[in-house]
């Protein structure tokens, strides 16, 4: 072989690598049609409340967000307009919050329920956050995000559209096992965009996280303070809830609070008074993260109390629970 | 200056393009063009800045202070002893300052000094700092001439190997820097090419994964002590070994020939053997400048010259107490492998070596000195071996983070299995690697089994 032919024969094996790779990304990884059917019930509900209301309450955020807030019973018990536009927590801060960006209007309400844990880490997109982002046709919530956050290079982004030994690993794991291909499946999926599983298995180590916003988040935040406030969007944080042990609920709540303080600096943070921390596992599905039915009921009765109620928590009252008095 | 990442590629193909344009355009006018050799500084000092404008200075300062020290000494005779006493902690200094600062101030000294906390170790500092040192040593010692500016200036700066070596004596790089000319050399290009593709499936197929997999892991539970131990061994290897080749096959495309850094060095026969195959030029440059000057294997104090240097050397790897045990383990390995009496079995030997670099790489990965000794204390625990640590063990490797593991540890063995082969038929490491399918399966596994984020390459701290 000569060393032209031999050069072209490997580039074009790079190429066609490459190619069926962003193939296989786009249209074929189940996790991403997944997100995408998940997204699409999503976007018909809020479209549906847009047409009801003129005002909605947006909620975005990891998985937590999509197992625990019910738009239907929101709606339909206290005529609260609420969307449920949780995802994975894979995608990524950016790629949640632009999403519930698109969808707000002057006079939303966008609620980030971004779980602590993706805030207190470099919350740059990756992997999936990156494939969902273009195969949902909005490639530049990743190479143009409009934020005073670093843009992933378009090269960079594209050459992401790849599965990783990880997918591929846990995919042939499940393909010789004859399991579904992704745990969930969209007739999960309630019509306001809610999830729920019957599964019932998870360990009981204690959800944690970083002691302080990544330098990322706080960039991130400060940008999109800026621009909710350009386009009349109200902001505020909500904790999402996580399984707890009882022994460690104190240390958890804590390190919330902390976490809140810093938070509070950038948007008002609605008040909870069990600061994440939940110590009945009966109300837990599958993670420590995903609420059950009866967890979920709970948790929208909550949140619609709190919506309604417009309690937020003060800084001198976060810095109690966080221990800096 | 990383390999990995898309931006390092965007800025050397911007800086190519110009190259070629003002080549093009010197023809075009028809001026003479001799300017290479400045083009080539000028582009490894844009990507130096590139990383950072901190990274550049420093890199600078020490590039500076070595040439017109040893320029000015010559001009006023000054001798070479003293020279050596005063212009090498002067090249020392930033390396010192940056690396071991917090290390020496708040660990050792208890200064408290909060700000040494905060200091971020530039990149390359290690590796050009060495080849500086080697370069006033060689020029001084041997009587060599002092170069011209511009071709010290590409010996110490060169891109390819500025950030993590190879570290290169004046006697291989400089020769070849001082002829430098751009021009498209196809031969040049087909040696380089497959260097760069197997350096970025060690990189990003590999190491990246193993990485990513890397459990977190407890004392008390041999087992799962010894699987993080192989995990980190390949992912090291992988890694430093892919960005190796990486800069020798860039090197390569451009006719420049490099020092190629490892060698298959889990294939090692014994201990000595490994250090000819891991991190070729570090072991040189320890061996030309420290221990031969100290003794060598001479006389009665060899085994001191050699502990010696292998703490030496495990304090260059990182600034903390499990870098000089890590070193110190080393040159006892050594020391046991030159007083054992018999020579063992091939195979004795070889397994023997692995295990004990698998161990001490324990000593590299675990910065957190009471864990370490608790977990280096559960390797020599039966307790440890039980049949509920082998379960936990097998809970690992059910979970989703285990199966990627045990899949790449599975590629990483038929990895050192080939290189062992290729040794075994073409008498050197990576031979069977370079066939045209198994480029082509490399590039596919590349492109399909990349992880999303690239890990930094881990000599970058050093």
């Amino acid at each position: 072989m000569s060393l032209r032919t031999k050069i072209l024969w490997l580039g074009l094996v790079a190429f066609l690598g490459w190619a069926t790779a962003a193939f296989y990304s786009l249209r074929l990884n189940p996790e991403v049609l997944f997100y995408r059917g998940l997204s699409e019930i999503q976007q018909i509900w809020a479209d549906r409340l847009r047409a009801t209301t003129a005002t909605q309450f947006i909620l975005v955020g990891g998985s937590s967000a999509l197992f625990s807030v019910m738009p239907e019973r929101a709606w339909e018990k206290d005529r609260v307009p609420l969307v449920n536009f949780g995802l994975a927590a894979g995608t990524g801060p950016q790629v949640m919050v632009l999403r519930g960006l698109a969808q707000a209007r002057a006079g939303d309400t966008l609620l980030v329920g971004i779980e602590p844990g993706l805030l207190t880490e470099d919350g740059a997109p990756a992997g999936l956050g990156i494939q969902y982002a273009f195969a949902m046709g909005h490639p530049k919530w990743i190479c143009d995000p409009r934020l005073d956050i670093p843009a992933m290079s378009w090269g960079s982004a594209i050459l992401a559209l790849r599965p990783g030994a990880y997918h591929m690993v846990t995919l042939g794991g499940k393909l010789l096992t004859r399991r579904p291909l992704y745990r969930y499946g969209i007739q999960d999926v309630s019509q306001g965009g809610w999830i729920r599983t019957a599964k019932r298995d998870f360990d009981d180590n204690p959800p944690g996280h970083g002691p302080s916003l990544s330098a990322w988040s706080t960039a991130f935040f400060q940008s999109l303070v800026r621009q909710a406030g350009e386009k009349g969007i109200r902001l505020f944080y909500v904790l999402p809830w996580a399984y707890c042990p009882p022994g460690q609920a104190e240390k958890f709540r804590q390190e919330n609070a902390a976490f809140l303080l810093q938070v509070s600096n950038f948007m008002p943070v609605l008040q909870d008074d069990r600061l994440g921390a939940i110590q009945e596992k009966g109300l837990f599905a599958d993670s420590s993260w995903h609420l059950n039915l009866e967890g979920s009921r709970l948790r929208t009765d909550v949140l619609v109390a709190q919506l309604l109620g417009g309690r937020m928590w003060e800084k001198a009252d976060l810095e109690k629970f966080a221990g800096r008095e | 200056m990383n390999f990995a990442d898309l931006r390092f590629w965007q800025i050397l193909l911007a800086g190519f393009l110009v190259w070629m344009a003002l080549r093009k355009l010197a023809a075009f006018v028809r001026i003479p063009w001799e300017a290479d050799r400045g083009m080539l500084a000028a582009l490894s000092l844009c990507l130096l800045f590139a990383v950072g404008w901190k990274t550049l200075m420093i890199f600078l300062y020490v590039a500076l202070l070595t040439y017109f020290s040893l320029s000015l000494a010559r001009f006023w005779r000054v001798p070479e002893r003293p020279l050596l006493w005063v212009l090498v902690p002067l090249q020392v200094a930033p390396l010192l300052y940056y690396k071991y600062g917090d290390f020496l101030g708040n660990g050792i000294l208890h200064l408290q000094r909060p700000e040494l906390t905060q200091l971020v170790i530039p990149v390359g500092i290690s590796f050009y700092t060495f080849q500086k040192i080697s370069f006033v040593i060689d020029t001084l010692h041997f009587r060599k001439p002092i170069p011209p500016f511009l071709d010290y200036l590409n010996y110490v700066s060169f891109f390819p190997q500025i950030v993590a070596g190879p570290i290169e004596r004046r006697e291989n790089l400089l020769p070849q820097v001082s002829r430098f000319q751009l021009h498209f050399n196809p031969a040049n290009v087909g040696a380089g090419l497959p260097w760069v593709i197997l350096g970025f499936f060690f990189k990003c197929g590999l190491a990246d994964n193993l990485a990513e997999a890397f459990p977190r892991v407890e004392a008390g539970n041999a087992y799962l002590i010894w699987y993080a131990n192989l995990l980190f061994g390949f992912r090291i290897y992988f890694d430093f070994a892919g960005y190796s080749f990486i800069a020798l096959g860039l090197a390569r495309s451009l006719g420049v020939s490099l020092t190629l850094n490892f060698c298959s060095p889990y294939c090692a026969a014994n201990m000595a053997d490994f250090w000819h195959r891991w991190h070729v030029s570090l072991s040189q440059w320890f061996r030309d400048y420290l221990y031969i000057p100290l003794g060598g294997g001479k006389g009665r104090r060899w085994w001191g010259n050699l502990l010696v240097v292998f703490v030496i050397s495990g304090i260059w790897h990182g600034a903390g107490w499990n870098f000089i045990l890590w070193g110190f383990l080393h040159g006892l390995f050594l020391i046991a492998y030159r007083v054992s009496p018999t020579s063992l079995p091939a195979g004795i030997g070889r397994t023997l070596t692995l295990v004990a670099a698998l161990f001490s790489w324990l000593f590299f990965y675990e910065t957190d000195f009471q864990l370490l000794m608790l977990k280096a204390a559960s390797l020599f625990s039966p307790g440890a071996y039980g049949f509920a640590e082998m379960a936990g063990l097998g809970n690992l490797l059910l979970k989703p983070e285990g199966l990627l593991s045990l899949f790449l540890v599975g590629c990483s063995t038929l990895v050192v299995g080939l290189e062992a082969y290729s040794i075994s038929r073409q008498g050197e490491a990576y031979g069977v690697f370079f066939r045209p399918w198994m480029l082509g399966l490399m590039i596919l596994f590349t492109v399909w089994m990349a992880p999303g984020k690239t890990s930094a390459f881990i000599y970058f701290a050093f």
